[in-house]
């Protein structure tokens, strides 16, 4: 769209003009409070680096970032499982038909987050659905802990990336030629070799885009953990809103942002090397 | 032995008929063109045979095993494509020895069998490069080197050129003529360029409409074409309404302004039957005032288009069509001015007659 429009003969001088009110948004509200977040993360009463230096030695911090990373990757992992089957089945049906899946792959989006999480108590929860089923089944003592832990995070973050994994993967399933997967079914490869030699490693740039996303979105997570996670799950906005607002120290929060924002700088830029290769190729 | 026969195949797709009843047999070590306008089915042909659609009826053998519910890959066929289908994401070496390793070839015999491939399409040092590091007639040879390595019972190709520039795809033309003569291979080839189809092939199956319109030697095709279309689908042609005179030994018909027109051949039909009459341009000679032929017209030069090595001229009739002559272009000027009266005469083995309404 943007390159069409600059494209067009006589158009480019509209476009400072067009771009003017969504430019004065953005500096209104994403870098002016960057600027003070920014400021805050090296000013305490002075130019210091005091809350950088203790957080590196801070137990609860480098917990947290652990706990962080590792629930990213477990729910980037879970994702990618459920939402590269689902990419290859919308890659198989006739456009229309897949126009109308997709509609249904991005159904979670068109719920709140905070409303889905109350549903996953209904549904996960000591009295809910999945336990009262195994109850039934397997008597008193089958029902297991879902909710408030590991799990819970687990299911509802999963719930909230699979667009986010099954886009970028259809994007890469449907850019292959179809005639590369007739040539090797003509040379006599099974389905088998056909999807791990072929349809797999073709894919990948759509899978590794897709999985960088989800880390990204997954390290900033606030309301999932909260409200599905135990104790154990606090994850790095979880710590933020900690020092924010039980602590007061402001220095601390806003230095943990900093960092935030530093890693998912890197895992962008990854994400653009990755996009730039698959145009390549 | 046939390694390919189709018998009473047909495939619809809905209401349009892609293919009608088609039966048609290649066999070892042939190279069969199929040649035809765009929608005459070729493709349809092609992939019917590559088992990549099911006919809707009639049965297809390879090798004289029936065929017709075998999955694609246990048919043992070769394919080439018209966007080569290489794996871009293998070098040439993997792609070549793609179906060996299904074959679960030991790696020692791959190496050497795809060094040889590549020796024979003249592309011995590429080996360890991407598809997308080559030229398109480079990637067209390993297209071909990678069906060639297996030795399947044969190849297919759809439009393998289509892709590629005039220049280049005479070149491969010859290179695709060199590996069949040199290797005895099987090839049933799809084109819609009749120079193509008459450089390579043994036979012609000219397509139309989902049928076949005739089959035969490129030569037979051109100088015994069964239908009008035929005639004016391969090379030029010049095509008139006449009634029949004689009918045999060897029919007599009366063209525009009434003269007679002798053939070679006896015509199976009543006197005063409509019938459409063929000669190509080339065979038509202007005659000097001296000179008579066997068959002879009268009209006026309408025009003339010197094409170097070529001269076209144009002859009104007086009945009002126009027919060509093609000469080869000898000395300098043209020997017949636009306006001047003008006579072209051929021999009566040079007359073709076909039924009208065909
Ligand atoms: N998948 C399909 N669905 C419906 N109709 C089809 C399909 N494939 C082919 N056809 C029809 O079948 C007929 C033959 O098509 P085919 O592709 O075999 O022609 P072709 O001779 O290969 O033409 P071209 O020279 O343009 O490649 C055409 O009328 C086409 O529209
Ligand atoms: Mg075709």
């Amino acid at each position: 769209m943007a390159t069409a429009a600059m494209g067009r003969p006589g158009s480019k001088g509209d476009l400072p003009i067009l771009l003017a009110p969504v430019t004065a948004l953005l500096v209104l509200v994403f870098f002016v409070p960057l600027s003070f977040v920014l400021f805050y993360s090296v000013y305490d009463n002075g130019l210091t680096a005091k809350a950088f230096v203790s957080l590196a030695k801070s137990t609860l911090f480098l917990r947290v970032l652990g706990t962080s990373f590792d629930i990213a990757l477990s729910a980037t992992a879970v994702s990618l499982l459920l939402g590269y089957p689902i990419a290859l089945h919308l890659a198989r049906q006739p456009p229309r038909r897949r126009a109308l899946l997709m509609i249904l792959v991005l159904l979670p989006f068109w719920t709140s987050i905070l409303v889905k999480s109350f549903a996953f108590y209904i549904i996960l929860g000591n009295q809910g659905i999945i336990n009262q089923a195994l109850r039934w089944v397997f008597g008193e003592a089958a029902a297991v802990k879902l909710l408030f832990n590991r799990v819970g995070v687990i299911v509802g973050m999963s719930h909230y990336l699979i667009p986010f994994v099954v886009f970028p993967a259809l994007a890469s399933l449907l850019a292959q030629n179809p005639d590369l997967r007739r040539a090797a079914q003509i040379m006599g490869a099974g389905p088998v070799r056909i999807f791990l030699r072929i349809t797999l490693p073709l894919s990948m740039p759509g899978v590794i885009a897709g999985g960088l996303m989800s880390m990204v979105i997954s390290l900033g997570v606030f309301v999932t953990p909260t409200l599905l996670g135990g104790k154990a799950d606090m994850m790095m906005a979880n710590l933020i809103d900690f020092y924010t607002r039980d602590t007061l120290d402001w220095n601390t929060a806003a230095a943990i942002a900093v960092i935030l924002l530093a890693l998912s700088g890197i895992l962008i830029a990854m994400l653009s090397w990755v996009r730039r290769d698959d145009g390549v190729a | 032995m046939a390694m390919v026969r189709l018998e009473q195949v047909s495939k619809r797709y809905g209401s349009v008929a892609a293919l009608s009843a088609v039966d048609l047999s290649v066999d070892k070590g042939e190279f069969v063109t199929l040649l035809g306008p765009s929608g005459s089915g070729k493709t349809t042909l092609l992939n019917l045979i590559a088992g990549m659609v099911a006919a809707s009826s009639g049965k297809v053998f390879i090798r004289d095993r029936d065929v017709t519910d075998v999955p694609p890959s246990q048919r043992d066929l070769g394919m080439v494509f018209q966007n080569y289908a290489l794996m871009p994401h293998m070098t040439v070496f993997e792609n070549i020895a793609f179906p060996l390793r299904v074959r679960k070839m030991p790696s020692a015999e791959v190496r050497a069998k795809v060094e040889d491939v590549l020796r024979l399409v003249q592309l011995p040092d590429v080996a360890q490069r991407k598809p997308r590091e080559l030229s398109g007639g480079q990637q067209q040879r390993i297209s071909i080197a990678r069906c060639l390595v297996y030795n399947p019972s044969l190849i297919l190709m759809d439009e393998p050129l289509g892709a590629l520039d005039r220049k280049l795809r005479d070149q491969m033309q010859l290179e695709i003529k060199r590996l069949h003569g040199q290797l005895g291979i099987t090839v049933l080839y799809v084109t819609h360029d009749q120079e193509e189809a008459m450089v390579l092939s043994d036979r012609i199956c000219l397509m139309n409409q989902g049928r076949i319109e005739q089959l035969g030697k490129p030569a037979e095709l051109y100088f015994h074409p069964a239908t009008p279309f035929v005639a004016t689908f391969l090379g030029e042609s010049n095509l008139l309404d006449v009634t029949l005179v004689t009918a045999e030994p060897a029919a007599v018909v009366r063209g525009p302004g009434g003269c007679a027109i002798r053939s070679e051949k006896q015509v199976s039909m009543a006197v005063d039957a409509s019938l459409r009459m063929l000669v190509r341009p080339e065979h038509l000679r202007p005659l000097a005032q001296s000179e008579s032929a066997c068959n002879e017209v009268s009209g006026i030069v309408s025009n003339v288009i010197f094409i170097g090595g070529i001269t076209c001229y144009f002859v009104q009739l007086p009945d009002g069509t126009v027919i060509t002559s093609r000469r080869l272009t000898e000395g300098a000027g043209p020997p017949a001015a636009i306006g001047s009266p003008i006579r072209l005469g051929w021999s009566a083995a040079n007359t073709v007659l076909f039924p009208a309404g065909t």
